[in-house]
């Protein structure tokens, strides 16, 4: 019987996300005893700890690029990876998806079951969650929030995709580096994120109008839908980059 | 066949091997024989296509080993599979990626070394690990099969039963079987062409029972001796 490529990609997603679920678990963990702690057992004191649950859906996926990879090396499982028959693209490919599911997962998670605390503690403010409102309304089609929650998500999720390929890139590269390879790979990363940056407003800036006006919703759309056309095409060179060199420099 | 011609791999400048040149013999199982720091495991590393030469080159079947990967199985003397994974776990991935994989040997070598699927790679001896790790390579039906010390740290019962399953299921003149080791004693009955190596160069090759004969010793006494005299 003849391996397929989707199989061979299904086993290798198994294995990477066996490997974020913990961080997925912390995350919700965090979540529900800072939550309990503030909206349920009513320790006002503890309303400032939210900055933490905010922010892990954006960098505990980013701690989970870095160490999908250091781990292989750590692990001895870059032994496997390189001797089976498939290329670094499909072998990155499945890492970034790892992450992306992760950060999907955790921002879900996070802010889902904050408001259903605040719902539940019945004190919903307006500082800490976002008016769901519309939703139940069914009012969607007009609601401003929800424009702007879903351009935020599409491009927030087209830059953590680019940001983790920068991160297998230089992990990549920083592994041609005899030593100080951990710094050398954050040297590296810092690069191409500049690298980034310089491509992203380039094209973004020589396509997209300002004006001092508040755009209209589908012209917001277009914006979003063209600044994650940037970053992924951003993200597929960087992944096709660490996957060259992954192909045709890597070695034990 | 594996050939290296001229092949050099320097890891800064230490040299690991030094202008190899080599063809592998087909179909039969080869002793690689050396002490630690020999360049025994480099040298199957970069049959493997997992390291790459400093100088010359090797070929697998006339192309890159990367190029080869469904051909070889290697088995590393690491531990390499994640440690959450059991060895059905460890089985179903490498099915996936394998199409030689013999799901049939597969369950005959687990029998034969008494190794239940459901054992956790965190939670077992360095025996069943090794044996496990055995278990996994020997289940394809790959055409190169490359052993890096299959008996490193394992006592001597579970180095008599991996000797036995290595030659269990061996396709004779089909397959070709790498084993890097310095316990030579181990397998001195069961290779059929032995290669020493010292300080990254070949001092001695050859077929084993005409090694045998003409020098009249054991393996390991032409080993003691070939580096005692340091590869003259």
């Amino acid at each position: 019987m003849a391996a397929s490529k989707w199989n061979m990609f299904k086993q290798l997603f198994r294995k990477d996300w066996a490997q974020v679920k913990t961080e997925i678990y912390f995350v919700l963990a965090l979540t529900l005893t800072i939550n309990l702690v503030v909206n349920i057992l009513n320790i006002r004191q503890a309303v400032p700890l939210f900055v933490f649950i905010f922010m892990a859906p954006f960098l505990v996926p980013l701690y989970s690029a870095v160490q999908l990879f250091r781990r292989e090396w750590s692990s001895g499982t870059i032994y496997l990876l390189l001797s089976l028959p498939l290329g670094g693209f499909l072998i990155f490919l499945s890492k970034l998806l790892a992450v992306l599911l992760e950060f999907m997962i955790q921002i879900t998670a996070v802010f889902g079951l904050t408001n259903v605390f605040v719902c539940l503690s019945g004190a919903a403010n307006p500082r800490l969650t976002f008016n769901f409102a519309n939703f139940f309304t069914g009012n969607l089609a007009h609601a401003p929030e929800i424009h702007a929650l879903g351009m935020a998500a599409l491009i927030m999720l087209g830059g953590l995709a680019l940001v983790t390929a920068a991160i297998f890139f230089s992990q990549s590269l920083g592994r041609l580096v005899p030593k100080y390879q951990d710094l050398s790979a954050f040297v590296f990363f810092l690069l191409s994120l500049w690298v980034a940056i310089k491509i992203a407003a380039g094209l973004g800036g020589a396509v997209i109008p300002f004006s001092a006006a508040p755009p209209e919703p589908a012209l917001i759309w277009q914006i979003a839908f063209f600044l994650l056309g940037i970053e992924l095409l951003i993200t597929g060179l960087y992944l096709a980059a660490a996957a060259c060199i992954y192909d045709t420099k890597l070695e034990l | 066949m594996i050939i290296f011609e001229k092949a050099g791999k320097n890891f800064g400048r230490t040299p690991a091997l030094n202008n190899v040149n080599l063809s592998l013999p087909e179909g039969k199982i080869i002793g690689l024989f050396g002490p630690n720091g020999a360049g025994k495991s480099t040298l199957l590393k970069a049959a493997a296509g997992l390291v790459r030469l400093s100088s010359g080159r090797v070929t697998v079947d006339g192309k890159a080993p990367r190029q080869r990967r469904t051909r070889l199985a290697y088995l590393p003397e690491q531990n390499t599979l994640p440690s959450n994974w059991t060895i059905k776990r460890a089985a179903e991935f490498y099915r996936a990626f394998f199409a030689d994989w013999d799901n049939k040997r597969y369950e005959k070598q687990m029998e034969f070394l008494n190794l239940k699927d459901d054992l956790r790679f965190a939670r077992i001896s360095r025996g069943q690990r090794a044996k496990a790790k055995l278990v996994l390579t020997l289940a394809r039906q790959a055409r190169y099969i490359l052993l890096d010390e299959p008996f490193s740290g394992i006592d001597i019962l579970a180095r008599e039963e991996i000797s036995k399953a290595l030659v269990r299921d061996y396709s004779e003149g089909q397959q070709t079987i790498v084993v890097a080791t310095h316990e030579i004693d181990e397998i001195e009955n069961l290779v059929e062409h032995i290669i020493f190596l010292d300080n990254g160069r070949i001092t001695v090759l050859g077929d084993a029972d005409e090694l045998r004969r003409q020098e009249g010793k054991s393996i390991v006494a032409i080993m003691k001796e070939a580096f005692r005299d340091g590869g003259k």
